[in-house]
């Protein structure tokens, strides 16, 4: 049994045994060039010059004759859309969301897995039904509530409408279900409290969990194109997702140029995947069955 | 005597749940629940952007639903249709589509981790990078699908069933990728026993595919599709990049019938535009497309409660 086991086909054999397979992966490795030749083609498109995007239904090459670094140098100077400045404020908005995020739906989701209080099931779901109202009722309002408090066209009115999230609460709640709760009963004998049985034990045992919401909130953050695109009215303020919308109408059909800011705006949350690609596809299986 | 200490040592123990609450509270009640109570509120006012809201009662409601005189009127028909169709012809696309991919891809052929990381890559990216690339790829005269296809000029943003297959076709490439990994981790789930059971009782892949491995992932679907539903219903990004609403069809009381243009685009544009800027009808509008989503929805968890009962 073992020798069969043990004894490695020829490459003939393997096909023969897997041609199925082998064809269907082959077809699907070819469907799935197709599905990201978009990203393909935009991609050689920020290194040709214009002339040559021009002459494209004449050549038809999709690799440029000339390669040029033209299109990256005017997007990262062109003073009528700050580039640079887009890219500080997507920054320091996302990371400002993740931070909040973390700390006040771990803070709420440790009260309402561990500690005791009247009503506690109640509000929690309470909370969640008022988070399922549809959230195209609140951009306007918002604005409006933003306005009065004198916060338009701050970066801080971009963060606060996230803080909030529910279902945050609702996954890091059902991930510290999981922990065993002797660490924090021996803890409390000691004389630990409960700030401190908060910061120092659950949340270690969180991490898997809080990366989930961290890559969600700052993906979810950082590619926000609505309220930004709305909210903000000095170019100088926009996020890079919301700027380039205004890149794509000041640069009037320079695809080339535009695709530039593009290619340089998705590279963080397309690192970020690369690394924690785990950690992605769980929060996605997890949300589904949560809710499910 | 040690509990007693330990009472002792705490005596606000009974503020130490709301410590803990109170920033979401905050924050929930301030930036979640108070402008959607603004809303309602506005929704009863006339209501100019620096100025104060004047009370006019259901006279929004009135104008939006019963006044042909109005543009507001017509926006909200307008508007309203479009993404009715859009969800319509939207939502089985996003469905399918991934679905299919799962089903492929759960066959765990060659290299299946590489080719997820790749159909599902586009979900990754923001709106607007996806709408400038699909631009380019759409463009009439120098754009990518027109010359590799041989379609001379064809104007994908201002024709006629053109623009409709564009903006549907670029939302599902958009939004597959969370359905995907959803689908693929409900399939793996499914049970291998029942499966083979089955093809030994002489099922094909077929009828193994429609009779076990989608009723036994009805939960997922069923959420997915109730997902996919809201998200469509608030569209903006899409029809707002990708040709602003499209072409014009007829023009009532000087207001352009636009092909594509969706409710969110007229209640971004009278609740935050340069012109005319009025918060009392953007809200209205705004809560009458909240409460469609709502009983949509409810609709849906209706009858998938009833359907697994």
């Amino acid at each position: 049994m073992t020798k069969l086991k043990a004894r490695r086909h020829t490459p003939l054999e393997y096909l023969k045994l897997n041609w199925k397979g082998l064809l269907l992966s082959l077809a699907l490795f070819a469907i799935a060039i197709v599905w990201l030749c978009p990203l393909f083609f935009s991609f050689f498109a920020t290194f040709k010059s214009n002339v040559e995007m021009k002459r494209f239904a004449r050549y038809m090459n999709i690799i440029p004759m000339q390669w040029t670094l033209e299109n990256y140098e005017f997007t990262l100077n062109n003073a009528a859309a700050p580039f640079m400045n887009m890219v500080v404020n997507s920054f320091i908005v996302s990371i400002a969301t993740v931070v909040l995020v973390l700390v006040i739906s771990s803070m709420s989701a440790y009260a309402y897995e561990r500690l005791e209080f009247r009503g506690k099931e109640k509000l929690f779901w309470a909370l969640f039904g008022l988070s399922m109202i549809p959230s195209v009722v609140s951009p306007v309002p918002q604005y409006y509530l933003y306005d009065a408090l004198g916060w338009t066209n701050e970066l801080i009115c971009l963060i606060t409408p996230y803080l909030g999230n529910v279902f945050y609460i609702f996954l890091l709640r059902n991930f510290m279900h999981g922990i065993p709760k002797d660490l924090d009963e021996s803890a409390r004998i000691d004389g630990a409290n409960d700030f401190v049985i908060y910061s120092r034990i659950v949340i270690p045992c969180m991490v898997p969990a809080m990366m989930v919401v961290a890559l969600f909130s700052f993906t979810g953050s950082w590619n926000d194109l609505m309220w930004p695109s709305l909210a903000m009215t000095s170019p100088n303020k926009l996020t890079l997702t919301s700027g380039i919308r205004l890149i794509n109408d000041s640069y009037g059909g320079r695809y080339e140029r535009t695709l530039a800011a593009c290619m340089l705006a998705m590279i963080p949350t397309v690192l970020l995947f690369l690394v924690a690609r785990k950690y992605f596809l769980q929060g996605l299986q997890l949300s589904a069955a949560v809710k499910g | 005597m040690k509990r007693s200490a330990h009472k002792a040592l705490r005596p606000y123990a009974r503020w130490i749940p709301l410590a803990f609450l109170a920033p979401h509270l905050l924050v929930f009640c301030c930036f979640n629940v108070f402008p959607i109570l603004t809303g309602v509120f506005a929704s009863l006012t006339k209501w100019t952007l620096g100025q104060s809201p004047q009370w006019v009662g259901f006279a929004n409601y009135a104008t939006l639903l019963t006044n042909p005189d109005s543009i507001y009127y017509w926006q909200l028909r307008w508007g309203l249709l479009s993404t009715i169709e859009f969800v319509a012809l939207c939502v089985p696309f996003r469905i399918l589509v991934p679905l299919a991919l799962a089903l492929v891809l759960n066959t765990k052929c060659r290299g299946h981790k590489v080719l997820q990381a790749c159909y599902y890559l586009p979900s990754l990216l923001s709106l607007s990078v996806v709408m400038v690339s699909w631009l380019y790829m759409f463009d009439s005269s120098a754009g990518i699908v027109n010359t590799l296809l041989g379609l001379g000029n064809l104007r994908w943003t201002t024709t006629v069933p053109y623009n409709w297959i564009a903006l549907i076709f670029i939302t599902v490439w958009w939004g597959c990728g969370g359905n995907l990994i959803i689908y693929q981790s409900a399939l793996a789930g499914v049970s291998q026993e029942i499966l083979e059971a089955a093809s030994v009782d002489g099922a094909n892949a077929f009828q193994r595919c429609i009779h076990i491995t989608i009723p036994s992932i009805k939960f997922p679907l069923q959420y997915t599709i109730i997902t996919s539903v809201i998200a469509e219903f608030g569209i903006w990004g899409q029809p707002d990049m990708f040709n602003n609403g499209g072409p014009t069809l007829e023009v009532i009381n000087g207001v352009n019938h636009q092909s594509n243009k969706m409710i969110m685009q007229y209640i971004a544009e009278s609740g935050f535009g340069s012109s005319g800027v009025n918060a009392g009808i953007a809200s209205s509008m705004a809560l009458i497309l909240g409460v469609i989503i709502f009983l949509v929805s409810m609709l849906q968890f209706r009858a998938m409660r009833r359907g697994n009962d």
